[in-house]
């Protein structure tokens, strides 16, 4: 198993070490590149204007949030499986990546809603699951914190990824489904059925930097989570003698 | 099979005896759909608008209130200690609780609902549906608190978290729950709504207890 080479800690210090450089330029590359691409060498929409710049700035947000959650899922699932020893250090480190990505997506989501719809704030159904996803991480982030053993608390922020990953689905849908009920979902469209590849491009190129720049943090905190442990494990050993 | 029923008659007898708790929720339940009047006004017409989202509100309070304890009074006492040990399957004891707890809820609520509904001045047509819906997604709410409940019992105690760590799980419940009720409301067919809440419940019924009891060994282990 090439994965499970990495459960040594010392091996995924030096793997770290070595990539991080390489991720963290990469990003700020991607980032200076999708940047130019969305703000200067992109067109303006003939309908929204210039705020559909934002655009680039709130939709990667969005889908690396979701993939964030799913990675974490995943991961955890392996985790209690295989019980591999980075599982929850990596959930543990990016779950405030995805939390902040979510967040920014919504505050994004809602700068642009006030001059396209008129709101800050409008009861979609694409909205509200992305606020539900927020609460999702929010509640992993606490439960985990509240835990003084990293073993426990591994396990039970496991299982609650897991259900989540379940129940994901079914709140979008039930959401979706009340909105509906509510309210014709074409009024609150975000775009038109396909997007101009004068867009694309620049969406495309904000999300790789979204995801190297995420990459990169997870990386850098899951080797900061590694020696906080070490630390505290010192300190135990310390006070015990 | 034998043993499964002998549990569940023990746990219905604890419930059952604890009356002093099953009283306070049953009246928090009502206090809170007397209070609702006060904060969005007496308007009738308003109210009974309101009435059948107010008394699943209110219901959801009252589950969330019953779940804090679920396992954290057996964790305080040992009994935990023994559910790990006993013979019998931990899923099935941890079934057999919540199956106990959630039969309590519906019958606090089968009391209340009625009187609730007069006090909001609902339209009483909407009354069957309402208890249909509370029958079928109460007992979900209470599968999904039990879980929360149980990888959070190590913590001693936490409402707030437990809380926070349910919402996101509820809202399909409620979405389900009160499209039942708009929907008889309107004259719209409620059959779709209720057998979503029936499928969420036959989903979780057998699932949720493997789940729960992973929760409780983890907490002790």
């Amino acid at each position: 198993m090439p994965v499970s080479r990495f459960a040594n800690p010392g091996k995924f210090l030096r793997l770290a070490d070595r990539l991080l450089p390489w991720l963290g330029t990469a990003a700020i590359v991607s980032f200076a590149y999708g940047l130019y691409l969305a703000l200067y060498a992109s067109p303006p929409d003939y309908q929204q204007g210039e705020t559909v710049r934002i655009m680039y700035v709130h939709v990667p947000a969005a889908w690396m949030g979701l993939v964030i959650y799913v990675a974490m899922a995943i991961i955890a699932g392996i985790g209690l499986v295989a019980r591999h020893a980075l599982a929850d250090i990596f959930c543990t480190a990016a779950a405030p990546v995805g939390a902040v990505l979510t967040a920014l997506c919504l505050i994004t989501g809602s700068l642009w809603g006030q001059p396209t719809w008129g709101a800050w704030w409008v009861w979609d159904a694409r909205l509200t699951s992305v606020l539900i996803l927020f609460f999702l991480y929010c509640g992993y982030i606490l439960l985990r914190h509240s835990f003084d053993d990293h073993d426990k608390g591994g396990k039970a922020g496991a299982i609650l990824l897991l259900v989540g990953i379940v129940n994901i689905p079914i709140i979008h849908f039930s959401v979706l489904w009340w909105n509906t009920l509510h309210q014709p979902p074409s009024v609150f469209r975000l775009t038109g059925p396909s997007i101009a590849p004068g867009m694309l491009k620049p969406l495309l190129a904000m999300a790789f930097a979204y995801l190297l720049y995420a990459k990169s943090v997870i990386l850098l905190r899951m080797k900061t989570e590694l020696l906080a442990r070490k630390i505290e494990t010192t300190e135990m050993l310390d006070d015990s003698d | 099979m034998k043993n499964f029923l002998r549990l569940l008659r023990a746990d219905m007898r604890l419930q059952t005896r604890c009356r002093a708790e099953w009283v306070a929720l049953v009246m928090f339940f009502i206090i809170v759909n007397f209070l609702l009047p006060f904060a969005i006004g007496p308007d009738p017409e308003l109210l009974q608008r309101l009435a059948p989202g107010l008394i699943w509100l209110a219901a959801l309070l009252m589950s969330l209130l019953a779940l804090e304890t679920l396992f954290i009074a057996d964790a305080r006492d040992g009994t935990l200690d023994l559910m790990l040990l006993s013979p019998l399957p931990l899923p099935l004891i941890v079934l057999s609780k919540l199956i106990a707890q959630a039969l309590i809820i519906v019958a606090g609520l089968a009391l209340m609902v009625g009187p609730a509904a007069l006090l909001l001045g609902m339209n009483l047509a909407l009354l069957p549906v309402l208890l249909l819906s509370l029958a079928l997604g109460v007992p979900v709410l209470v599968l999904l608190g039990g879980v929360a409940a149980s990888i959070t019992v190590a913590l001693n105690r936490n409402p707030a978290l437990l809380i926070l760590l349910l919402i996101p799980f509820y809202i399909p419940v409620l979405i389900f729950a009160a499209g039942a009720c708009e929907a008889a409301l309107m004259g719209a067919p409620v059959a779709p709504h209720l057998l979503l809440l029936g499928a969420m419940l036959a989903l979780l019924l057998p699932s949720a207890p493997f789940v729960i009891a992973a929760g409780l060994r983890s907490a002790e282990g």
